[in-house]
């Protein structure tokens, strides 16, 4: 990114708190036009519905012209060509077409992204490289290294969390691969949390951070979640010999119960949503290993327990922080402060996905087929 | 944390823009130090409610012959009438207008109430088929019982409940359009009851609007009406076998989708815009497609298309502005 980038980059978290100062009544209009007067964004954007139509475009315009090359030339040898191509496409669009989160942009990165790695194993297949385990090497250092010089140029977020797969699968084929993950993120994450929390980097660069620091969060997780351990998961994308475990199983079973604490802990204390995140989901994944090794109770009466425990912790938790002094406690709140209003409609789209009743079977095609129906409503499922 | 933010606000107070009283939230906020959990607890909330429901469908499921129908039946209508009951008891008086919510835990009580209460329905229906042979009529009284209390409670969530129900009604889910071909059951019906829920839908929408009878609830039956109606037509195009044939359903959703496309585009409705463009541009590959024979010819179209399309939708930026 360059400094007119960066700049940009800046005006715009700007702009987007003032619209979000305006929903909550904390700024009028005349703020808004006041701060994009003072903020400007020379960058060509789209909001999320636009930038996945054009990504989606783009993505056919990429597809199409990818086949007719293959049409002419071996598809293997020209992928990398495809792939250089494509980064060149990207750059001219965020330079001399000043697109950043423009849906465009992201496709061609993408796709560059893409045949840059799929060359990469091309290459490594014809140079000789037999080996499986070479072979993931290569292109997980490829997606690795395509990824980071991506998320670095056009401070795209995606591309910090794909730096980071390419990176787990390289680390797939080491020695000790449980332990290589859990050292990785051990030093990563500390090098990261730096970034996200400094002035100086582009926002978009600490979002990529960010999306970062999730990711290798989750892998320490994984590595050392205790079914994930019992399983040998890691030990066995290692071709040939399993490779050796390294750690014993009892710091696998207290990783797999302190981690979760750990990220909820300092989401809780730090007021950092993304740990909170973080925490919830291995508190799940804990829950579910688990129920994995001791079956407490027959599943139904776990499922009600735990939707009833939830749900009184969320009013518990309400309640605790509104009776705090200005409805606070350490800085956390349960009022809604500047949220965009997503959250109505993701639970609307999951209420339809989840609890909405099978339809009835309407007759069949032709003459009568004897079988019987399907019965629901209201979230019954036919199977009584 | 965002620095640039902060620094911003201490910027506009200095200039007038903001007023330090009011100035004074937007700052901690950018600066990390309050931080909003109200969307965490929702999500706790609704994660409790699907975890409850799924419990007790199992519960159902596994424990019938233990259990016996009739104290199953008596129990979910037990937990479905608490819930409703505290619902009722909790709500604002009634209004056509949006309200909000009394409390957080309101919105999700009534879901567990009224799917506590479709199981129910459904449950009755199945093990003591009160109707007969008319048994899929439950699930018309059941989307009209969530649509009254979707409308009494202001739950736009219960209204999506409502339509998917009815729909559930004529035979019609997205996975039924989608496994149509299959030939489980007539396509021709179902699709023709597909777009007549469709259309339905986005009319009951507009008349909910046009009235100001709780308009806030047209954009949930404007987007699973045209959804429905457009993912119809494009499954009568997709069928070869169907009659009237492929190009008869095409020249439909090609002039139906650009219509919505820009009509959405106009009122800066951007989901409706996409899902049009989307319809119109799959009806008039499908043209291309036919017209024209080997691959090259149909990738130049794809490519050229597509770019074109590209242009034409960064060329009309301004217009299309959803981003700030």
């Amino acid at each position: 990114m360059n400094a007119a980038a960066v700049a940009s980059d800046r005006s715009r978290r700007v702009r987007v708190a003032a619209r979000e100062w305006r929903a909550a009544g904390v700024a009028g209009d005349d703020a808004v036009a006041a701060v994009d007067r003072l903020y400007p964004d020379d960058r060509l954007r789209f909001g999320l519905v636009m930038r996945l139509v054009l990504f989606v475009f783009t993505l056919v315009a990429v597809s199409a012209a990818a086949g007719l090359t293959f049409l002419v030339v071996d598809p293997g040898g020209v992928l990398v060509f495809l792939g250089a191509a494509l980064w060149a496409v990207t750059e001219l669009l965020a330079g001399a077409f000043r697109f950043h989160g423009g849906g465009a942009d992201e496709a061609t990165a993408l796709s560059s992204v893409g045949f840059l790695c799929a060359g990469v194993a091309w290459v490594a297949d014809k140079s000789g490289v037999h080996s499986t385990s070479t072979a993931v090497l290569v292109v997980g250092l490829a997606l690795l290294c395509v990824s980071a010089a991506v998320a670095w140029r056009l401070g795209e977020p995606l591309f910090g969390g794909l730096a980071v797969v390419g990176l787990a699968v390289a680390l797939t084929q080491a020695h000790a691969p449980r332990l290589a993950w859990l050292a990785v993120a051990g030093i990563a994450v500390p090098l990261l949390e730096r970034i996200r929390h400094s002035r100086d980097p582009a926002p978009s660069h600490r979002d990529a951070a960010e999306v970062a620091i999730f990711l290798f969060a989750a892998l320490a997780y994984f590595a050392a979640n205790l079914w994930s351990f019992d399983a040998r998961t890691l030990e066995s994308f290692t071709s040939g010999v399993p490779a050796p475990v390294l750690f014993p199983r009892a710091l696998a079973a207290a990783l797999t119960a302190l981690l979760p604490a750990a990220a909820l802990a300092a989401g809780a204390l730090r007021r950092d949503r993304m740990w909170l995140w973080v925490g919830a989901l291995m508190t799940a994944a804990s829950a579910v290993t688990l129920r994995h090794y001791w079956r407490v109770a027959p599943l139904w009466a776990l499922l009600v327990a735990v939707g009833a425990v939830l749900g009184a912790l969320a009013l518990l938790l309400q309640r605790w922080l509104d009776a705090g002094p200005s409805r606070e406690r350490r800085g956390v709140t349960a009022r809604p402060l500047f949220e965009r209003g997503l959250v109505e409609p993701a639970e609307i789209v999951a209420a339809l996905a989840t609890l909405a009743p099978a339809a009835r079977p309407l007759p069949p095609e032709s003459g009568f087929k004897p079988g019987g129906g399907t019965f629901g409503g209201g979230g019954a499922s036919e199977s009584f | 944390m965002t620095p640039e933010v902060a620094s911003a606000v201490e910027a506009l107070v200095r200039e007038g823009v903001l007023a330090p009283d009011r100035a004074a939230l937007p700052l901690r906020f950018a600066r990390g130090e309050v931080l909003s959990v109200r969307t965490e607890l929702r999500t706790l909330l609704w994660l409790g409610v699907t975890l409850i429901v799924s419990g007790v469908g199992l519960l159902v499921r596994e424990n019938l012959d233990r259990i016996g129908p009739v104290a199953i039946a008596v129990v979910l209508g037990v937990g479905a009438a608490a819930c409703l009951l505290w619902v009722a008891r909790t709500a604002d008086r009634f209004s056509w207008l949006e309200q909000p919510s009394p409390n957080l835990a309101f919105d999700y009580v009534l879901l567990l109430g009224v799917t506590l209460l479709g199981a129910d329905l459904a449950f009755i229906e199945v093990k003591f088929t009160p109707l007969g042979a008319n048994w899929p009529w439950h699930l018309l009284a059941t989307s009209a019982i969530f649509a009254v209390l979707a409308l009494r409670f202001d739950s736009r969530m219960v209204f999506s409940l409502a339509l998917s129900t009815f729909a559930a009604w004529r035979g019609v889910s997205m996975g039924t359009l989608a496994r149509a071909p299959l030939g489980r059951w007539d396509p021709a019906l179902l699709r023709a009851n597909a777009i007549a829920c469709g259309v339905l839908f986005v009319a009951a929408g507009a008349v909910l609007l046009r009235t100001r009878r709780k308009p806030h609830f047209e954009p949930v039956a404007a987007h699973i009406g045209w959804l429905l109606l457009l993912a119809s037509l494009a499954a009568g195009m997709l069928d070869d076998a169907a009659a009237p044939p492929w190009a008869v359903w095409a020249t439909v959703l090609l002039a139906v989708g650009g219509a919505l496309a820009w009509r959405a585009a106009r009122a800066r409705r951007f989901w409706l815009f996409a899902i049009g463009l989307l319809g119109a541009y799959a009806a008039l590959g499908r043209f291309v497609v036919e017209a024209v024979g080997g691959n090259t010819p149909r990738q130049i179209w794809f490519l050229l298309s597509s770019i074109a399309l590209v242009v034409v939708l960064v060329g009309l930026r301004r217009r299309l502005e959803d981003a700030p």
